[in-house]
């Protein structure tokens, strides 16, 4: 019996051996693989070209600043004495583009102000007049053709209401247009 | 007599609407630039550089030109020129102004000149056979060392142009926007090919971890029974 269960030992022992040199020495290669080359009559390859065409886009502002002269508190929705302000497009952008309207400063005169909100604006696009909000960007012309070699001339034409009440100055506010390639 | 004041009469009033034309055509500010995006890559640590070219052809005075930028991260981003003060003589009022550059009235020209001043350049009009003399801005993003691979990252810089105009209520500015796509790519380019690996090869160690311990088992098990017997047969 003792002889059986030793001969089983060895041979057991044996296979434990065997089979961890095994694991240990083919793993590898059956990880990594084995790559051939068969030889090609021909060989081609694919590849590509590419080139970006660059982009242009300028903007002109004519009838600036955009002026009330004077008016009475009180006074709702005067249109300006120079409407309406021209936004030139040039003739070399190559892209469609909006045009957006952002007032970035209340009227102000010396310790007095009031709200951006009293100017308003219209466009051929927006044609009911929209008041502007402080620092909020507002679309006033939206997805224009082109212009690729032809000049286009946007209108904007605003409003003011002066609040009844107002302290008398010379009141001015600041607004940025914006003028950039339509997403 | 008349006649010759109906004539100074007339005249008086051309010369009138020919001033109002002027004023009505005069203060155009104007800014214009190329490209208006960008695509780059660079790789951890390296800076990035973007060439933008700003331009006024159609103003007829100086934009001035001031730059700002947003981002998806928090990287250093410079410009050159860099942000400074400059003082104007605007007839007669001495001014302070905040500008990167300024931009002067320059119409397109049909001959680039042989030798181009540092920080100009000419860049071809798209529709016709003229160069556009523009100024250059020097657009410079500091990748961290630590950014992540393969990550793309969005700027937007943004040109404000502003032009001294007469005394009025409503004073606009002109802004456009560059978009930048920035890329994060590995330092170098390697290629190799990932197999799937078998199961069996896979968890090989975990299978010879098994069978060890059950052949242990079966050598425990067979030892007890054998030990078993041995004091079976020596009972009898």
């Amino acid at each position: 019996m003792n002889k059986e269960f030793d001969a089983m030992l060895v041979v057991t022992i044996a296979i434990i051996v065997l089979g961890v040199f095994s694991v240990i020495a083919y793993r590898e290669n059956l990880v990594s693989g084995i790559a051939s080359l068969t030889g090609y009559a021909t060989w081609n390859q694919t590849t590509s070209a590419s080139v970006t065409v660059n982009e242009y886009i300028s903007a002109t502002l004519s009838n600036i600043p955009i002026d009330f002269g004077s008016l009475d508190p009180g006074t709702t929705n005067q249109p300006a004495t120079n409407n309406p302000l021209l936004v030139q497009v040039g003739a070399e952008t190559n892209v469609e583009y909006n045009i957006t309207l952002n007032g970035t400063t209340n009227f102000v005169s010396g310790g007095n102000s009031f709200s951006v909100g009293n100017l308003s604006y219209n466009t051929t696009e927006i044609t009911t007049p929209t008041p502007y909000e402080l620092n909020v960007e507002k679309n006033a012309y939206t997805n224009e053709p082109c212009p690729c070699g032809t000049q286009a001339d946007r209108n904007v034409w605003h409003y003011i209401s002066v609040p009844a009440g107002q302290v008398a100055g010379a009141y001015s506010a600041n607004i940025k247009i914006t003028v950039k390639k339509s997403t | 007599m008349t006649r010759i004041v109906s004539s100074l009469k007339i005249v008086s009033m051309l010369l009138l609407f020919i001033m109002f034309l002027n004023i009505s055509h005069a203060q155009k500010c104007s800014l214009g630039m190329t490209p208006l995006s960008a695509s780059v890559r660079a790789t951890p640590g390296q800076t990035a550089i973007i060439i933008w070219n700003l331009y006024n052809i159609y103003g007829d005075r100086l934009t001035h030109v001031s730059l700002t930028y947003t981002s998806d991260v928090d990287w250093p981003v410079t410009f050159d020129p860099a942000l400074k003060n400059v003082t104007y003589d605007i007839a007669g009022q001495i001014v302070t102004v905040t500008e990167n550059l300024a931009l002067e009235p320059n119409p397109p020209v049909t001959v680039k000149p042989e030798v181009i001043p540092p920080g100009t350049n000419y860049v071809k009009h798209p529709f016709t056979d003229e160069y556009i003399p523009v100024k250059t801005v020097k657009i410079s993003i500091k990748i961290p060392e630590n950014a992540e691979v393969w990550k793309t990252h969005e700027f937007t810089i943004l040109a404000e142009g502003n032009c001294f105009t007469a005394p009025g209520a409503v004073i606009p500015s002109l802004s456009t926007p560059l978009k930048i796509t920035l890329q994060v790519v590995p330092r170098e380019f390697y290629e190799k090919a990932v197999l799937q690996i078998p199961w069996y090869v896979q968890y090989s160690y975990v299978i010879i971890a098994i069978v060890i311990i059950v052949l242990l088992g079966i050598i425990y098990w067979s030892y007890r029974r054998g030990k078993k017997l041995t004091q079976k047969v020596s009972k009898k």
